[in-house]
């Protein structure tokens, strides 16, 4: 209702009437990167810590990935048609792997392989986008999901990566598994996405 | 009326259940105190400039609402705004029935408690699915949430299970993952087949006309996949200038919340899914709200408005440990909710909460921990004179004569007698005393011995003495 969009702006400007305007305030934004957590000469060792502290599975090579889904008991998943060659083909010896995400399969495929487009060193996230991963229920719905990042996607601080939002409409930061403490305040993992994140990095 | 309202709710509330509260909400004062100062030794600097950068951006509301605004058109968003709950309410059921949606999962915002969407858009033939694991609990229960942040901090996870054995969702169990599992495999069906989907927001960026949305479990993230028309319920004072100043809110957020330096899912939204994307919603709505905003605006407690619902400040409290959320009688419990909820009321609303401002012991704990350094006792203390001037009967509840006070600590001869008159109060007993306040305060309490005088006494000796 456009009468209500008229009112709120006249309520605003007579709530202010009078207010004195309040200068932006100087911030040291460079400042503001947590203690400890981006000191190693590889970001990516950084990144490992603090992906490790909120209980995310780095894997850099095919064999440990592998081994980490077959530990899950794991074997049907689906895998973004862009990561085919590097992870897809090797995969499919050990699992089934499919090349599309339909709806009704959400519930057998029960992991799935996206790009991911960047990581934050600073705070262990991925960051997806709408522009790099192909399907956004396939982030999001498996028990398992494994983002694959490359190796020059790495932002060292939060700050890194707000400012390289870009015109993405969609972009998602994720630091870790999916997780409530709902219940009695007890930690549990897996309860509307992913129970697993994974991070790969080409 | 001798007793505040919310003294009754700490009588009577269920020992089990304040058991529950105090340990839920000290550890989270302990872990948000770990995380924060280990990670930024400066927290408290940092505090200040949000605190500082909320100021700015209330002084300067309509320029960035209206940049939000625009901005969020360019980029594809259909923005309304609403004035009053009933505005928003229907214009949120336009939305969805002009677009065929008959169900739709939402994820937690308590600005949508707020105006109660859930229970009209049922009214009106909608099906709502709470997303979140404990507004779902809510939901089933059809009780109320009694956290910003946590809200069935009140339910033990017996409850819990009887809950989800009596809607079907599986075997009665009490085991946490287990239920968590029934939730999941329950709601994901509702996902997947809703047309669409609603979240609060936790920040509007001005520049980018971004929403943020900040949730542990992914589900906002799942409905925002799943979805064909996305309906994001913002209040008015959610912005912040720059798509930078979240380095400083999203820093502070998390840590003062649950002690976590993110949450698990922060999305940031900026208009409707891209071409390349098969999942994900056609249409965005942004819906921002003022529901009484621009009344608090107004007022002097405008500081208020800074509140990013972290939840900190109810954590700390001891009165809300004692109380519980419900005591508070409003969608905004603790004490920023005992500033927030008599301003939202607005003026008719006013004298039904003007108890509320005294909920509090003025201890300043809350400001303290608060990520946008809110003074909320000096909030506290412009509420309670608003009480006194506007003579609601609420702002008296239980207020001592201080009148009588006033006249006895003015005048040296009354004050005198009153000392040596006070050693009566040795002899007599205690319930005697004609002061309704002390009645219910020494219900529970019981006064010292009275020892009034000795000072004046030694001050007399020591001027002749001249020790």
């Amino acid at each position: 209702m456009s009468q209500d969009r008229r009112i709120i702006f006249q309520n605003i400007k007579s709530a202010l009437d009078g207010v004195d305007k309040v200068a932006r305030p100087q911030i040291d934004f460079s400042i503001l990167v947590a203690e400890g957590k981006i000191d190693q000469a590889d970001p990516w060792l950084d990144f490992k810590k603090t992906f490790e502290s909120v209980r995310g599975v780095f894997c850099d090579s095919v064999e440990d990935l592998v081994a980490f889904i077959k530990n899950q008991n794991l074997t049907q998943g689906y895998c973004d048609p862009g990561l085919k060659e590097c992870l897809g083909d090797p995969l499919s010896a050990y699992f089934t792997i499919e090349y599309e995400y339909p709806r009704e399969r959400v519930n057998d495929l029960s992991f799935a392989i996206t790009c991911g487009s960047h990581v934050i060193a600073e705070t262990g996230t991925i960051v997806l986008k709408d522009h790099d991963s192909v399907n956004r229920l396939a982030t999001v719905a498996p028990w398992l999901h494994i983002a694959a990042v490359e190796t020059p996607n790495i932002h060292p601080t939060v700050r890194d990566a707000l400012l390289a939002f870009g015109d993405d409409p969609n972009i998602v930061w994720v630091t870790g598994p999916s997780k409530t403490g709902d219940i009695e305040g007890i930690l549990i993992e897996g309860v509307h996405g992913p129970g697993e994140q994974v991070c790969f990095r080409i | 009326m001798t007793v505040q309202p919310i003294d009754d709710y700490a009588r009577d509330l269920n020992p089990e259940i304040r058991a529950a509260i105090h340990k839920a909400t000290t550890g989270r004062v302990i872990q948000r105190e770990k995380v924060l100062f280990s990670d930024f030794p400066h927290a408290n600097q940092m505090r200040k400039w949000a605190g500082e950068l909320k100021r700015h951006t209330m002084s300067h509301l309509n320029e960035y609402l209206e940049q939000a605004a625009n901005k969020m058109e360019s980029n594809g968003v259909q923005v309304h705004f609403a004035s009053t709950p009933e505005s928003a309410r229907t214009q949120i059921l336009d939305i969805f029935k002009s677009n065929g949606v008959t169900r739709f999962c939402k994820s937690k915002s308590m600005v949508t408690e707020e105006l109660e969407v859930r229970p009209f858009l049922e009214e009106h033939g909608i099906e709502v699915w709470e997303s979140d694991l404990g507004e779902f609990v809510v939901q089933l229960d059809n009780d109320r949430p009694s956290h910003i942040v946590t809200p069935i901090i009140h339910k033990n996870k017996r409850q819990v299970a009887e809950t989800f054995k009596t809607h079907g969702l599986g075997e009665y169990t009490e085991d946490p993952q287990t239920l968590t599992r029934q939730a999941r495999k329950f709601l994901r069906e509702k996902y997947l087949s809703s047309t669409g989907t609603m979240t609060g927001a936790n920040f509007v960026s001005a520049e980018s006309g971004r929403i943020v949305v900040v949730t542990n479990e992914g589900n906002s993230r799942f409905g925002l996949a799943a979805a064909k028309v996305h309906i994001a319920v913002v209040g008015i004072e959610k912005l912040v200038p720059r798509d930078e100043d979240l380095t400083l809110f999203l820093n502070l957020l998390a840590r003062s919340s649950t002690g976590q330096h993110l949450s698990v899912y922060t999305e940031f939204i900026g208009g409707p899914r891209s071409a390349n994307q098969p999942e994900g919603p056609e249409q965005m709505h942004v819906v921002f709200i003022d529901n009484g905003r621009t009344e608090v605006l107004a007022s002097d407690c405008r500081e208020a408005l800074h509140c990013i619902r972290c939840g900190a400040c109810l954590n700390v409290c001891p009165v809300f440990r004692q109380a519980s959320g419900f005591a508070y009688r409003h969608t905004y419990p603790g004490p920023i909710g005992a500033v927030l909820a008599p301003n939202l009321v607005g003026k008719a609303g006013f004298p039904e909460l003007a108890d509320l401002p005294k909920a509090s012991s003025l201890c300043g704990a809350c400001n303290e921990v608060c990520p946008v350094n809110i003074p909320i006792p000096d909030l506290l203390l412009r509420l309670r004179n608003r009480g006194k001037e506007s003579g609601a009967p609420n702002s008296k509840i239980a207020a001592p004569p201080m009148g009588a006070w006033s006249s006895l600590a003015s005048s040296p001869t009354a004050w005198n007698l009153a000392l040596k008159g006070g050693h009566l109060m040795n002899v007599l007993p205690q319930r005697m005393i004609p002061v309704p306040a002390m009645q219910t305060w020494l219900k529970d309490r019981v006064l010292p011995d009275w020892q009034g005088g000795q000072f004046r006494k030694w001050m007399k000796n020591r001027a002749s003495n001249k020790i």
